[in-house]
C-alpha cells in the first residue's frame, strides 16, 4: 500500500511538471507542440543512462565506447537530473530553429508531430542509441529508501519548478508571451521579437519536460519505447485544458485529475478475461471525453488563467494629475 | 526645452516651423506586387519630423499595403525605405519599432486576453522583466522599471478616458475604446514615427476630437505622423500635408485644399 501511494505520488510530480512546462509553452506563448512528449522521453534516456554508469550488460553500445575513453559519464544525483535537462534544452534549440521558422503555427505544430515520428522511428531502429525497442533498465533509485524518499524529493523538484513557473507567469517576459500568443503580429509592431520569444519558451518547456522525465525513470527503473507513444502528448494537452490554460494551480489540479485520477480510477473496473486490453481502452476514452467536454462547455479549465494584478505596486486607478500629455511622459517626471 | 519634454528623442530642429524640418521617413520607388496585382507600384513619399501627412486614396489604392510595407509586416520587392538616415528596407517588423516605428492598424489590435493596463505596459520598450534572465535573477531592477512603467501607464490611461477600464479584459471594449487603447499604446511605445491605419473608424465623434489632440500633440513635439484616413474631415482638420495615392502610386502632393482641387484626384475617387 505504501508503495502504490508513493507510486501515485510520483506519478503526480511527473504529470505536474509536465503540465507546468507545457503550459509555459502552448498557456502562455501559445506554441504547439505535439512533440512535446519526446523530450519528456529524452529526459527520462539521459537521466537513466548517466545513472547506469558503466555497467556493461545495461548500457546501449554507443555508450559503452564512450566510456571507454575514461570520460565521467556516470554522474551523481542532482547531476543526471540536470544532464537530462541541458540535453534536451539544447535538442530544443536544434529543433525549434527548424520548427519555430514557420510563420503559421499549424505548420509549426505539424512539424513537431513529425520530428516527434521520426525520433521514435529512430530511437527504436538504432539500438545502439537507447537499446532500441528494448530500451533500458535497473536505473539505480538516488535514495536509499525510495519509497518514502523518492516522493519527498520529487515534491521538493516540484516545488522549484511551480516556483520558476510562478515567476515567469507573472512577469513582464509572461506578459510578453501572453501578448504573442493573442496577436504576434501586433506583438512584433510594438517591438518585440516573436521568433526569439517563442524559441525560448519552446526550450523552457521542453527542459521541463525532461526533468520531469529524469525524475520518472529515477523511481520507475526502465524506459522504452512503449513508454512514450505519441498519444502520450494528448495526456499532457488534456492536463492543460481540464485543469486551465495558463492558470499554474490549475495545470497542478489538472495533473491530479487527469493524469492520476484517470489512470487510476479505471485500475477499479472489473477485469474482463476475454479483452485484457479493454481497460487501457477505456482510459483513453474517458481522457478524450473529457478533454472534449471541457473544450464544450469550460474551455477555460476548471480554474481559468487570472488577470494580471500588480501587488506591490500601491496606487489607485486615476492617481495622476492633469496636464500636458508628454510633458508627463517626460523622462524624470512621469517616470518616478 | 522640448529635447527635454519628449525625453531627447527627438531632433532639435523641430521647434521652429519656419525652418525645413529634417525627414524622418523617406520611401523610394516602392513596388509590391501579389501575383499579378501591382498593390504598390513605384511609390515614393517623405515625411519629416513633426509633420502630420494623410495618406488618402479610393479603395484598393495600396495604402494600407504601404503601410504594411513600411511596418516591415509586407517586404517590398523593390525600392528602399531610410528611417532617420538608416536603411530599414530588410529590417524585421520587431527590430523597426523597436526603433521607433511604430503603427496602428486598421482592423482592432489589442491583445483581448489580456487587461487594458497590461496592453498598455507591453509597449513599454528595453524593459529588463522581459529578458528570461532578469526574470529569474534580477527581480529588483525588473520591478523597479515595472513601477515607472506603470505609472507612466496610468497616465496614459487616464488622458485617453480609459481609467476606469484598467483592469477590464481589452476584448470586452467597444470598438472605439479599442481604437483609443490602440493609440494610447502606440503612446507609450515612444514613437518617432506614427503609422496610424484609419485611426478614427469606430470612435465616437465625442472622443474623436480628443483622439486627434494627442496625434498633433504628438506630432508637435516633433513625432513625424503618416495617417491613412478615409475621413476628409479628418484630414483636413489635421494634416499638413496630403498625399494622394490611385492604382498603387502617388498621384499628387500637397495642402488638402490643392489636392482636392486636383482634377485628377476627382476622376481618381469617381472612376
Amino acid at each position: 500500500m505504501a508503495y502504490y501511494i508513493s507510486t501515485l505520488l510520483v506519478l503526480f510530480v511527473s504529470y505536474a511538471i509536465l503540465g507546468l512546462g507545457l503550459n509555459v509553452q502552448y498557456g502562455l506563448g501559445g506554441v504547439l507542440n505535439f512533440g512535446y512528449y519526446l523530450f519528456f522521453a529524452i529526459g527520462a534516456y539521459v537521466g537513466g543512462i548517466t545513472a547506469l554508469g558503466s555497467d556493461k550488460g545495461r548500457v546501449p553500445a554507443l555508450f559503452q565506447e564512450i566510456y571507454a575513453w575514461n570520460l565521467p559519464v556516470h554522474l551523481p544525483y542532482p547531476l543526471t537530473v540536470l544532464s537530462a535537462v541541458v540535453v534536451a534544452g539544447v535538442f530544443s534549440v536544434g529543433v525549434g530553429l527548424i520548427v519555430l521558422r514557420s510563420v503559421r503555427d499549424d505548420f509549426g505544430a505539424l512539424m513537431t508531430f513529425v520530428v516527434f515520428l521520426t525520433m521514435f522511428t529512430l530511437i527504436g531502429a538504432y539500438a545502439n542509441l537507447f537499446n532500441g525497442y528494448i530500451g533500458i533498465s535497473g536505473v539505480p533509485s538516488p535514495v536509499s529508501n525510495p519509497e518514502l524518499w523518492y516522493p519527498i524529493l520529487a515534491l521538493g523538484w516540484l516545488a522549484i519548478s511551480w516556483l520558476l513557473v510562478g515567476a515567469v507567469t507573472r512577469s513582464p517576459y509572461g506578459r510578453v508571451l501572453k501578448s504573442i500568443r493573442e496577436r504576434p503580429d501586433a506583438a512584433a509592431a510594438l517591438g518585440k521579437n516573436v521568433r526569439h520569444y517563442r524559441l525560448s519558451v519552446f526550450i523552457l518547456g521542453n527542459c521541463m519536460a525532461a526533468l520531469s522525465g529524469a525524475l520518472l525513470i529515477g523511481f520507475i527503473g526502465a524506459w522504452s519505447p512503449l513508454s512514450w507513444q505519441e498519444a502520450e502528448t494528448l495526456v499532457v494537452f488534456s492536463i492543460v485544458i481540464v485543469g486551465g490554460r495558463g492558470n499554474n494551480l490549475g495545470v497542478v489540479l489538472g495533473a491530479a485529475v487527469v493524469g492520476v485520477g484517470i489512470n487510476e480510477a479505471v485500475v477499479f473496473l472489473p477485469a474482463v478475461s476475454s479483452d485484457p486490453g479493454l481497460i487501457p481502452s477505456v482510459q483513453w476514452v474517458l481522457i478524450g471525453i473529457i478533454t472534449i467536454g471541457f473544450l464544450w462547455v469550460r474551455p477555460r479549465g476548471l480554474l481559468p488563467e487570472r488577470k494580471a494584478k500588480w501587488p506591490w505596486i500601491d496606487s489607485k486607478p486615476g492617481e495622476v494629475s492633469e496636464g500636458n500629455l508628454l510633458r508627463k511622459l517626460r523622462k524624470g517626471e512621469a517616470r518616478k | 526645452m522640448i529635447d527635454d519634454l519628449t525625453g531627447g528623442a527627438v531632433g532639435d530642429d523641430v521647434s521652429n516651423d519656419g525652418l525645413e524640418k529634417e525627414p524622418s521617413l523617406v520611401c523610394s520607388d516602392v513596388v509590391k506586387a501579389f501575383g499579378g496585382l501591382r498593390a504598390v507600384s513605384g511609390c515614393s513619399l517623405t515625411v519629416r519630423k513633426g509633420e502630420i501627412v494623410g495618406l488618402i486614396g479610393p479603395n484598393g489604392a495600396g495604402k494600407s499595403t504601404l503601410v504594411d510595407i513600411l511596418s516591415g509586416r509586407v517586404h517590398a520587392d523593390s525600392g528602399s525605405i531610410v528611417f532617420e538616415g538608416r536603411d530599414v528596407t530588410r529590417w524585421t517588423p520587431y527590430r523597426r519599432a523597436a526603433a521607433g516605428m511604430i503603427r496602428t492598424f486598421q482592423l482592432n489590435s489589442e491583445f483581448p486576453g489580456l487587461t487594458v493596463m497590461e496592453n498598455i505596459m507591453i509597449a513599454s520598450q528595453g524593459h529588463p522583466g522581459e529578458k528570461l534572465g532578469p526574470v529569474i535573477f534580477q527581480r529588483k531592477k525588473w520591478r523597479d522599471h515595472e513601477r515607472q512603467e506603470f505609472s507612466r501607464g496610468r497616465m496614459l490611461l487616464s488622458e485617453f478616458g480609459l481609467s476606469e477600464m484598467e483592469n477590464e479584459y481589452a476584448g470586452n471594449l467597444s470598438g472605439g475604446q479599442k481604437r483609443l487603447l490602440e493609440i494610447a499604446r502606440s503612446v507609450m511605445a515612444e514613437p518617432r514615427l506614427l503609422l496610424l491605419d484609419e485611426p478614427t473608424v469606430g470612435v465616437s465623434p465625442l472622443l474623436r476630437p480628443r483622439l486627434l489632440e494627442h496625434v498633433r500633440d504628438l506630432a508637435d513635439h516633433g513625432v513625424a505622423c503618416l495617417l491613412v484616413e478615409h475621413a476628409l474631415e479628418v484630414v483636413e482638420e489635421l494634416c499638413d500635408r496630403v498625399i494622394v495615392m490611385a492604382a498603387g502610386r502617388v498621384l499628387v502632393e500637397g495642402s488638402f485644399d490643392e489636392v482636392i482641387a486636383d482634377e485628377g484626384v476627382r476622376d481618381a475617387y469617381l472612376s
